[in-house]
C-alpha cells in the first residue's frame, strides 16, 4: 500500500469501514482530532460531536448551571452538584469532560491572589461545587476513611472527582492521631498515584524525625503529584531546631532519606515548615515553577532564609508571599529567574517594598502583584514616595492595592514596559496646593463628563468645544519637547475621572490599559484603540497610534523645538 | 455603509455591516485592532475565524441580525458568570431559531457564541442544553443527544459509586 500519496478516505477503505473504525474511538480529544481531518471522516462523527464537544462546552455550561441555580432558587430544580454527577454517567466522553475541567481548573494551579477581586486565598477558586476530600483528626472522618477502602473501588479507577486530597491533624485529639495517619497511608497506597493535588496540614508535636518520615511515606506514595501544599499551624516551635544535636538527626535523615523527586510537581506551597524539611523539599524539587514561601520560624524569621534563598530553582516562575510581616529592608539576595512575584506585605512601607523588589528582580519580573496594609508607623508621605522608582524595566503588569493614601504614581516611571496597571487604594485627600504639580489638564468640571466608554469615545472627539478640558495654555500644557518633560511628573489627580487625560499614555509608552479602584468608585481606561489627541504646536492635534509613537520618539530623541 | 468580510474557518466569506459585526466583542476588538494598524481608514476589514465553520458562522449573523436592535449589553456583563441578561429572555423567534437544531450543532453555536463575546446567543443555546439535561434521567439524556453509553465493563458502575462517594465525602 502506498502510504506517502494523499488519499482520499475512500480510497482506502470504503466508508463504512471507516465509520466501523471511528465508532471505537472514546477519547473526546482523539474524536475532535478525527474530525478536523478531512469532510469525509467530519461526516462520520457528526452523530458523536455531543460527545467530543462536551469538554469545550462542559465549563461554559458550568459557569450557566451554577448561576441557573443561584437564580433560581426553585426547591425542584436539580441542585448543579445533581446535575454534574448526572454529566458523568450519560457516557465515557461526558464523564471526562467532566474531570477533566474539575482537575485542571486554574485554581488548583495558581498560587496567588487577586488584590482587586479581595481574594484571599486561591482556595476561593475553587471549582465550586466540588470540594476536596478532607481527612482530619476528627473520629467520624477516621471512619469514613477507614470504611472507605471497603467501597469496591478498582484501584485502577480514580475515586477522586478532583484529584484533590487533605490531610489535616488539626484536632487535639493525640489519640486519634496514629490511626489517622495510618488510614490515610493505607488509602494512598491503594489510590495515591491518582492524587494530583495534596493538602498536608499538621498541628502534632510529635518529634521532627517521625515527621519528616510520615511526610516522606505521604509523598513517595503520590508519584503524580502535580500541586502540594504543606503547611505546620503556627506559632510553635517549628523554626530551625534549636539543639545541635536534633538538627544534626534531621541534617543525617535528609542524606540517608531524602525527599522523592516528583516529577510532575510544578506548584509548592510551604507555610511554617521547619529546617531541614523545606529545604529538603525543594532540594529533590529544583524543577518547580510556582512557589509560595511562608517562613513562621522563630529561631530564624527572616523572609527568605538563607538555607532556601541558597538552592537552586531553575525553572522557577512565580513566587508569592502570602504574608510578610517584616521590613524588607533586608530582602534576601534570590538568584531564581521568576517572572510573576505575589507579595503581601503588612508592615514595610512602600518605598522599601520597591527598593526591595527592584533590586532583587528587576532583571526578570514581568508581573507584580502587591497587596500593601500600612499601620501608623509604616504611613510615609507622599513626597518620600515621589523620591523613589520602581525599577523594573521589564515589567508589564502591575497589581497594586494599598491601605496608603497614593496620591503620585511617579514610581512608576521606572517600569517603561508597562502594559496593564490595576491600583486599588483610599480615595486621595486632595490638597489643591499640594497636589497642583499632579493634576490633569484643564477644568475640572469640565473633564468631570468625559465618558470611558469606548462605544461614545467621547473623550476623543476632536470638538475643541467639546474638549474645553483639553487646555491650550501653555503654562498648564508645558508641551512635548521641553528638557522637564523628560522627567516631568505622572497626572495623577482625579484619577478615578480623568486618567484618560492624563501624561501617563505619552510617558509609559506601552501602556495599554489602567484600572483604578478606590473605597467603592472605579475607574476603568484604555489607550484609545483609533486615535490619540494631544495638544501640539499650539493645537488639538488626531494621531494614529503610529504616528504618535513616531512622533514620541522624535521628540525624545532630537528634542525637537516647539 | 462601512461593511467588515468576516470569513469562515473553512472559507466562507460574509460580508456584514460593522455596526451589526461590533455587536460580537470579539468582532469589535478585531474591526478597531484593524483599524489602528491599517494607515488607510478606508480599507474594509477583513477577519478570519479560524474556529468556527461557515454553517455555524452563517447562524450567529443570522441570530445578530435578528436582534439588531436589541439593547447592547455592557461589554463586562456578568463577566464572571459567562451569561448574558437573563431578563432579556426568549423570543419566538429566538424558539422557531433554535427548534430545528440538532443538539449537535447547538453546542457548536454555543462554543461560537462564547468565541465572538455574543452573550444573548450564549444565554439562549446555554438554556437550551441545560433544559435537556435536568430533571431528565441518564437515559433521556442519552436519548435527547443521540449518544449511546459507551462505558466499558464496570465502568458505568464505578462512576456510580465514585459519584456516591462524592456527595457522602
Amino acid at each position: 500500500m502506498d502510504l506517502v500519496t494523499p488519499k482520499a478516505p475512500e480510497e482506502i477503505f470504503p466508508l463504512e469501514v471507516w465509520g466501523l473504525i471511528l465508532d471505537h474511538l472514546r477519547s473526546p480529544s482523539d474524536l475532535i482530532n478525527c474530525n478536523k481531518v478531512c469532510k469525509a471522516w467530519r461526516k462520520l462523527l457528526e452523530l458523536k460531536k455531543t460527545t467530543f464537544l462536551m469538554p469545550k462546552v462542559f465549563p461554559i455550561l458550568y459557569k450557566y448551571l451554577q448561576i441557573a441555580e443561584a437564580d433560581e432558587n426553585d426547591e425542584e430544580k436539580e441542585s448543579t452538584i445533581t446535575t454534574i454527577l448526572k454529566i458523568r454517567l450519560v457516557s465515557h466522553g461526558w464523564k471526562e469532560s467532566v474531570d477533566s475541567h474539575h482537575q485542571t481548573h486554574p485554581a488548583l494551579n495558581d498560587i496567588g491572589f487577586d488584590v482587586l477581586a479581595d481574594t484571599k486565598h486561591f482556595d476561593y477558586l475553587l471549582p465550586f461545587p466540588f470540594v476536596p476530600y478532607y481527612f482530619d483528626g476528627s473520629q467520624s472522618r477516621i471512619k469514613k476513611l477507614e470504611s472507605f477502602l471497603g467501597k469496591g473501588f478498582s484501584p485502577d479507577s480514580n475515586p477522586f472527582i478532583t484529584r484533590y486530597v487533605i490531610h489535616d491533624d488539626c484536632d487535639d485529639i493525640e489519640r486519634h492521631l496514629s490511626r489517622l495517619q495510618t488510614a490515610f497511608k493505607n488509602m494512598l497506597e491503594a489510590f495515591g498515584s491518582h492524587i494530583w493535588t495534596c493538602d498536608l496540614r499538621f498541628k502534632t508535636q510529635s518529634s521532627k524525625g517521625s515527621i519528616y518520615k510520615l511526610i516522606n511515606s505521604y509523598l513517595t506514595l503520590m508519584p503524580n503529584l502535580r500541586s502540594l501544599k504543606l503547611k505546620f499551624y503556627g506559632p510553635n516551635d517549628n523554626g530551625r531546631p534549636r539543639r545541635s544535636k536534633q538538627k544534626e538527626i534531621l541534617e543525617l535523615l535528609l542524606q540517608n532519606e531524602p525527599y522523592p523527586r516528583l516529577k510532575h510537581l510544578k506548584r509548592l506551597e510551604m507555610i511554617n515548615i521547619p529546617y531541614p524539611l523545606s529545604v529538603g523539599i525543594l532540594a529533590s524539587n529544583g524543577h518547580l515553577n510556582k512557589l509560595s514561601f511562608q517562613n513562621g520560624g522563630i529561631d530564624d524569621d527572616a523572609l527568605v532564609p538563607d538555607y532556601i534563598a541558597n538552592v537552586q530553582l531553575p525553572s522557577l516562575k512565580q513566587l508569592t508571599f502570602p504574608r510578610c510581616k517584616q521590613d524588607l529592608l533586608s530582602f534576601p539576595k534570590i538568584n531564581w529567574p521568576i517572572n510573576v512575584l505575589h507579595l503581601r506585605v503588612e508592615v514595610a512601607k512602600l518605598k522599601n517594598v520597591f527598593q526591595a523588589v527592584s533590586s532583587n528582580f528587576s532583571n526578570t519580573l514581568e508581573h507584580f502583584v502587591l497587596a500593601h496594609y500600612c499601620n501608623y508607623n509604616t504611613i510615609e508621605s507622599n513626597t518620600e514616595l515621589a523620591q523613589i522608582r520602581l525599577e523594573l524595566p521589564k515589567l508589564k503588569i502591575l497589581q497594586l492595592s494599598t491601605e496608603f493614601e497614593l496620591k503620585t504614581i511617579d514610581f512608576l516611571q521606572g517600569c517603561p514596559g508597562l502594559q496593564e496597571i490595576q491600583l486599588a487604594f483610599k480615595v486621595p485627600h486632595i490638597n489643591k496646593e499640594d497636589d497642583e504639580d499632579l493634576s490633569m489638564d484643564g477644568d475640572e468640571e469640565d473633564n468631570s463628563g468625559l465618558s470611558t466608554d469606548e462605544e461614545d469615545n467621547a473623550g476623543l472627539s476632536t470638538d475643541e468645544e467639546d474638549n474645553s478640558g483639553l487646555s491650550t495654555d501653555e503654562e498648564d500644557n508645558p508641551g512635548l519637547s521641553t528638557d522637564e518633560e523628560v522627567n516631568e511628573v505622572i497626572q495623577f489627580k482625579d484619577c478615578i475621572t480623568s486618567m484618560n487625560q492624563s501624561n501617563i499614555w505619552r510617558i509609559l509608552n506601552n501602556l495599554q490599559s489602567i484600572k483604578v479602584k478606590t473605597n467603592g468608585m472605579e475607574g476603568k481606561y484604555y489607550r484609545m484603540n483609533l486615535f490619540f489627541i494631544i495638544w501640539y504646536h499650539g493645537k488639538i492635534r488626531k494621531f494614529t497610534r503610529r504616528q504618535f509613537e513616531k512622533l514620541n520618539a522624535d521628540l525624545l530623541r532630537h528634542k525637537v523645538p516647539k | 455603509m462601512a461593511l467588515v468580510r468576516v470569513i469562515s474557518s473553512d472559507g466562507a466569506a460574509f460580508l456584514v455591516s460593522q455596526r451589526l459585526a461590533k455587536r460580537s466583542g470579539k468582532l469589535k476588538t478585531e474591526i478597531e485592532t484593524f483599524r489602528k494598524s491599517s494607515d488607510n481608514s478606508e480599507a474594509q476589514p477583513e477577519i478570519r475565524i479560524v474556529t468556527i465553520r461557515a454553517e455555524i458562522l452563517r447562524l450567529v449573523l443570522q441570530w445578530l441580525q435578528q436582534h439588531q436592535n436589541d439593547p447592547v449589553l455592557p461589554a463586562n456583563q456578568n463577566e464572571q458568570d459567562g451569561r448574558g441578561d437573563a431578563e432579556m429572555g426568549q423570543s419566538q423567534w429566538d424558539r422557531d431559531f433554535l427548534a430545528p437544531m440538532d443538539l449537535g450543532i447547538v453546542m457548536e453555536l454555543i462554543l461560537a457564541a462564547n468565541h465572538l463575546e455574543v452573550k444573548g446567543l450564549l444565554d439562549i443555546t446555554c438554556k437550551l442544553v441545560e433544559s435537556k439535561i435536568t430533571g431528565r434521567t441518564v437515559d433521556e439524556i442519552r436519548t435527547a443527544f443521540k449518544l449511546k453509553s459507551d462505558f466499558k465493563g464496570n465502568e458505568e458502575e464505578q462512576t456510580r459509586l465514585e459519584n456516591r462517594w462524592c456527595v457522602e465525602n
